[in-house]
């Protein structure tokens, strides 16, 4: 039987967009009667996939088909689109179609349908008030703008522009967010009760268009009761008061119109898009570390009440919402944290309160004009139903997020219009216009919409669908002519501050780019498994001997060694063209040629179950090996296998894939070593040189590694670029010190201090364990068990960072360096939600202090002096940072180096580092970096909070700018193990980018970088904080 | 250098136990709700179970028992008239995991106020056990 393959895509003509849902027939054009080959539905990407038989249009000595296409609409029955009259004569055993149909030939057959929906998402003609008004449509015209107005009694309330996704649709987006309690003209706010008076009577009308045509008209009304329940964050009086500045007030809750009385509890939890029955919670803490819930006894009948929730000084910064139960007396369903049906949520759609930082004090650069917040995020179906994110894979869709926790109350109720830009370096904000950019329509195309009154926008607003130029980008938010009436609203096409938003600025607001974690060059990977027979057939012995220690020990001491046999086994993975291919002889042809990985394993580990991995990286363009290092005592493989073993078996395995790829292989090697395979990895790099065998190792990875056979260093004459993931409930390697010699915790954080002379990168996960990143987490620790992130979530990391690494190093593909900076995490990472931390050392770099040599606080390593001018409550200590044996500065550092400790009690406190006049041009450099955590256990840090501090230049004509650390990086309150020996103050990397020092930030004058002076740490973030810090440097 | 040993962290079972209300068909019922923690409670095939050892041969056995959420604890819910004193022992099916070490004081149960209860609750105890058989 032979087959032909029919593929294809259809597409609107003018924006490319695929068309889902259609039904396809295809045709052999013949003389008289044309044959069906046969019919498929387009899938999400407009896709579809037609399979036929040469006896489906053999006729008479016609031996390839001539095809052409019918497009039908998802009925089967109206016909949309015939390409006879272009019909591909000839076409092969498999031919691959695009077919563009105008928007106009669509447009017919389209069937609109506009939802106005409340907070139970059913589609009404009446609401109550404190419900959100939530617009959602189909049937309308792929990543085109619409507009929409809403008037009442014929007058215009506010208008809008919304684009629509990919397939012609308006996901569900609020137009106007607890609707009633303020008047959208005036600004005004009500209480529940004068919200009903205020609109009884009045008619709405919702009209959206597209371009001149009006598309659809919805009439709905107020009800002139209260219908819904209203649980509002507000002032004394009961009016809406959806955000205000921390410390100036306290948290005040109106409830009205509940179904019920009595016993209550009303948890304050962090605010999420959207909720629903069965999501879980958990209470946030005030400052005083109380769980924020409080049990109440309302009135009955549904009257409305207003009740202090919290004093004012202790409540935290951040976005929050309500949740209000009826609590029955010793109900075992009411203790549950997770929406019940019966609860009441402040407002489902909407933020309940904003507590906003001090506005200035909230600003990236001290007295500086830019409002940089996160922006740019994605639509995500299950809880929280919106997530900020930084990177985007070509093809997703960008949604803009307003975050109102800096947002300045001056632009509430104001109309803005959200450009999507091209990012800019500092001399490009020499010039403040913006253009949106012309895959989007440009500037006369733009997002328009009113920031709602009381500003406490859960808004989000499509902005990009279906991003497919990579690339990086910043969304602004322009407030034009900073006006309330929509029908006045001009956009300035320009950023303007105080009053404009923008999510990037001194950095990328957001990218698009290809997700390594999910990436493929090949749809096909080969398998070849080999064992000793095979090798043995191929010349080589199939068994080997390879010397290996006995025991752990430290490079003070002298390892005992033993020979031991190894029987060469491995699972190779490598590029193909076709599925089920198993000989390396059918390697893809697409290149001539592919770098190398080869995995090994650790103790108690298999080498088969690196499959998933190796799959991914042969579908990257790598041949990738998996070998077995047990050792064969004579009748079978068993575990125990040192170091050295472990390294020495690498190389027999390099003989044996060169000998079977040939030119296919190039000398151009990835080593990777998982465990005790960590410590091999390094191990084999210097061996290598050593030893002159001539490969080329050219990026080793360790995971999890152990750091437990003589102190290997991956530096000097083998220095490699390095990477290291580790995580932080790791039940294996914990962060023990068992091997006599050793002074600091044996983990990979060890490895990554002592690394040098070449690019280096550690990702230290919080909540992964040793061997989730490969396959589950059985090692873990009883108590740390509940709280550990998923294997599949583990395996996100070890797919995107191993495949980006290798290509970064083996490929140069310099991409992907930003994710090893700490810049950007790709999608599939971010899309976890598991928390990460990234150090990153580039050797190219101006060292301010690195805090080693001789111990003294006061000198640092560039030849300056350090001084606090008497602010610090006690003089930094300089030294050895674990103190986990010998002296040192935190018993719970994991650290292998010398760093510095300080402690600040008050706002005013500073660490001033003066630069040498013959190291004042930094103007070679991009970032400024260290490295920093907050100190375990100290009374000094508050609990589960993020630390905060700014990091000033001057210059010597004295201009200075502050920048603040949050803008940029996280200090993030160390991860608690329930075995707390285990915790870890942890480091990670805080790049600030130069340019923050030069941009146009109005206000302020740029700092000049050829001329620095000083460099000095401002702890006016937080009240008090004790970190500690190392590698402070200028670098790239 | 002394390397400095510690411990394996071993399981270490501890009990809680308190009146609850949860509502059993359609009705609030009152029980003892014992819970468990100490190591992780996979889901099995056999039914968990939290029994009160009285002596060699007699237990007090638990209505029904549940498996956390998060794996951390067996939640058994007893009958409230449980005896004055006995060793909490659990497991699977017919098998006995584990006990909790010393020697369980009926005293030490929380009790709710039943003047605060709903008025159609139901007692769980040996009268409820035997109508309901």
């Amino acid at each position: 039987m032979i087959t032909f393959r029919i593929k294809g895509v259809v597409k609107e003509k003018e924006t490319g967009f695929p068309l889902p849902g259609l039904f396809v027939k295809s045709y052999d054009k013949d003389l008289l009667f044309d044959d069906l080959l046969g019919s498929a539905i387009t899938d999400t990407q407009g896709k579809f996939d037609i399979i036929c038989e040469l006896s489906d249009f053999r006729d008479f000595f016609e031996k390839r088909p001539d095809i052409y296409f019918k497009v039908f609409n998802s009925d089967r029955t109206t016909l949309i689109h015939n390409t006879k009259n272009a019909v591909r004569w000839n076409q092969g055993r498999i031919s691959e179609h695009e077919i563009l149909i105008p928007w106009e030939e669509i447009h017919d057959h389209r069937e609109t349908e506009v939802l106005l929906t409340g907070d139970d998402g059913k589609s009404r003609e009446e609401f109550s008030v404190g419900e959100s008004l939530t617009i959602q449509a189909k049937g309308l015209r792929p990543g085109y703008t619409h507009h929409f107005a809403l008037s009442m009694d014929g007058k215009a309330l506010f208008t809008g522009t919304f684009i629509t996704n990919r397939y012609g649709e308006i996901e569900p987006t609020v137009l106007w967010p607890q609707m009633g309690l303020d008047d959208p003209h005036s600004e005004a706010r009500f209480t529940p009760e004068e919200a009903v008076k205020r609109w009884k009577g009045a008619s709405f009308s919702l009209e959206i268009s597209m371009e001149k045509e009006t598309i659809s008209t919805h009439k709905f009304k107020i009800s002139d009761t209260l219908s819904a329940p209203i649980v509002i964050v507000s002032e004394e009086d009961g009016r809406l008061l959806n955000g205000f500045e921390v410390g100036t007030q306290p948290l005040l809750l109106t409830l009205s119109n509940l179904p019920f009385g009595g016993d209550t509890r009303i948890y304050m939890v962090p605010q999420q898009h959207n909720w629903q029955v069965g999501d879980p919670f958990h209470p946030v803490a005030f400052n005083n570390c109380e769980p924020a819930v409080r049990e109440v006894s309302l009135r009955e009948g549904g009257v409305q009440q207003t009740i202090k929730f919290a004093a004012a000084e202790i409540l935290l910064p951040g976005a929050y919402d309500f949740i209000v139960r009826p609590v029955r007396y010793g109900f075992e369903e009411d203790e549950l944290l997770a929406v019940l049906p019966n609860d009441i949520i402040g407002s489902r759609r909407v933020t309940g309160v904003v507590i906003r930082e001090a506005f200035w004090k909230a600003k990236p650069v001290l007295g500086g004009c830019v409002n940089k917040i996160p922006v740019s995020g994605h639509s995500i179906s299950g809880s929280p139903y919106f997530r900020y994110a930084d990177t985007f894979t070509v093809g997703e869709d960008v949604w803009a997020g307003l975050d109102p926790k800096i947002v300045d109350p001056n632009n509430i109720s104001k109309m803005c219009a959200l450009y999507v830009i091209e990012s800019k370096d500092a001399t490009g904000w020499s010039n403040n216009s913006l253009i949106h950019l012309p895959v989007l329509g440009g500037n006369t195309n733009t997002t328009k919409h009113k920031l709602q009154a009381g500003c406490i926008n859960a808004n989000k607003i499509l902005v990009w669908p279906n991003a497919t130029q990579l690339g990086e980008y910043d969304i602004v938010v322009d407030f034009g002519n900073n006006t309330s009436d929509a029908s006045l609203f001009v956009p300035d096409n320009a950023y303007n501050t105080p009053l404009d938003i923008i999510d990037g600025y001194f950095v990328a607001g957001f990218r698009v780019v290809k997700d390594p974690g999910t990436m493929q060059d090949f749809a096909h990977a080969g398998k070849w498994n080999y064992d000793e027979t095979i090798v043995n057939a191929m010349g080589f012995p199939g068994i080997v001997t390879v010397q290996d220690e006995i025991g752990s020990y430290h490079s003070s001491s002298t390892p005992t060694i033993v020979s031991r046999q190894l029987r060469m086994k491995a699972h190779v993975f490598f590029p193909a063209d076709m599925p089920g291919v198993t000989d390396p002889v059918q390697i893809s042809s697409n290149q001539p040629n592919y770098p190398l990985i080869v995995i090994i394993h650790g103790n108690g580990h298999d080498y088969t179950s690196y499959d998933f991995l190796l799959e991914h990286f042969a579908k990257n363009g790598f041949i990738a090996v998996s070998i077995d290092v047990r050792y064969f005592n004579g009748s079978s493989d068993v575990h125990g296998m040192s170091g050295q073993g472990r390294a020495e078996a690498l190389f027999p395995h390099l003989n044996i894939i060169n000998t079977k790829f040939g030119s296919k292989v190039q000398n151009n090697i990835g080593i990777m070593g998982h465990s005790r395979g960590g410590d091999a990895v390094v191990k084999a790099a210097r061996i290598n040189q050593q030893q002159k065998l001539g490969n080329n190792i050219n990026a080793v990875i360790a995971l999890a590694p152990t750091d437990q056979y003589g102190t290997e260093i991956l530096g000097g004459a083998w220095s490699k670029p390095f990477f290291v993931l580790y995580g932080s409930r790791d039940g294996d390697i914990d962060g023990g010190i068992w091997t006599s010699g050793y002074t600091v915790p044996q983990t990979g954080f060890a490895h990554y201090d002592r690394a040098n002379g070449s690019k280096k990168s550690m990702c230290f996960v919080y909540r992964a364990t040793h061997n989730g990143f490969i396959t589950s987490n059985y090692e873990a620790d009883y108590g740390d068990i509940p709280d550990l992130l998923l294997p599949d979530t583990q395996k996100a990391f070890t797919k995107a960072y191993m495949n980006a690494f290798y290509r970064w190093h083996l490929k140069n593909e310099s991409q992907w360096e930003g994710m090893f900076a700490g810049e950007w995490t790709p999608g599939s990472v971010s899309a976890t939600g598991a928390k990460s931390y990234i150090q990153y050392n580039d050797p190219t770099t101006k060292i301010v202090d690195e805090f080693e040599g001789a111990i003294n606080w006061q000198a640092s390593t560039i030849g300056g002096t350090v001084d606090h001018n008497g602010t610090l409550p006690v003089d930094p200590s300089e030294g050895k940072m674990s103190a986990a044996v010998i002296a040192g500065l935190d018993p719970k550092s994991p650290h292998d180096t010398q760093g510095l400790k300080v402690k600040w009690n008050d706002t005013v406190d500073k660490l001033i580092f003066s630069i040498p006049p013959a190291h004042k041009n930094i103007s070679g450099y991009s970032v400024l970096s260290f490295r920093v955590t907050q100190k375990i256990d100290s009374a000094d840090n508050p609990l589960n909070q993020s630390q905060n501090f700014r990091v000033a230049l001057r210059d010597g004509s004295n201009n200075e700018r502050a920048v603040r650390v949050s803008a940029f990086s996280e200090i993030p309150f160390p991860d608690y193990r329930s075995n707390h020996d285990l915790s870890k103050s942890a480091m990670n990397t805080v790049r600030i980018p130069l340019k923050s020092y030069q941009i146009v930030c109005a206000g302020l004058s740029p700092v000049n970088l050829d001329d620095i002076t000083t460099l000095t740490f401002l702890f006016s973030e937080k009240m008090t904080g004790e970190i500690e810090i190392d590698d402070i440097e200028f670098s790239n | 250098m002394n390397i400095k040993y510690r411990m394996r962290k071993l399981p270490e079972y501890k009990v809680q136990a308190r009146e609850v209300v949860r509502v059993l068909d359609n009705q609030p019922h009152l029980l003892v709700r014992m819970e468990i923690s100490g190591e992780y409670f996979p889901h099995r095939a056999p039914h968990p179970f939290v029994m009160i050892k009285v002596n060699e041969k007699e237990y007090f056995k638990d209505l029904f028992t549940e498996v956390s959420p998060d794996n951390q604890k067996l939640l058994g819910y007893l009958p409230i008239n449980i005896p004055s004193k006995g060793v909490i022992v659990f497991g699977y099916g017919d098998e006995i995991w584990g006990a909790v070490p010393g020697e369980f004081d009926k005293e030490s149960v929380t009790r709710l106020d039943k003047k605060r209860l709903p008025k159609e609750i139901v007692i769980v105890d040996d009268d409820f056990l035997r109508r309901k058989k």
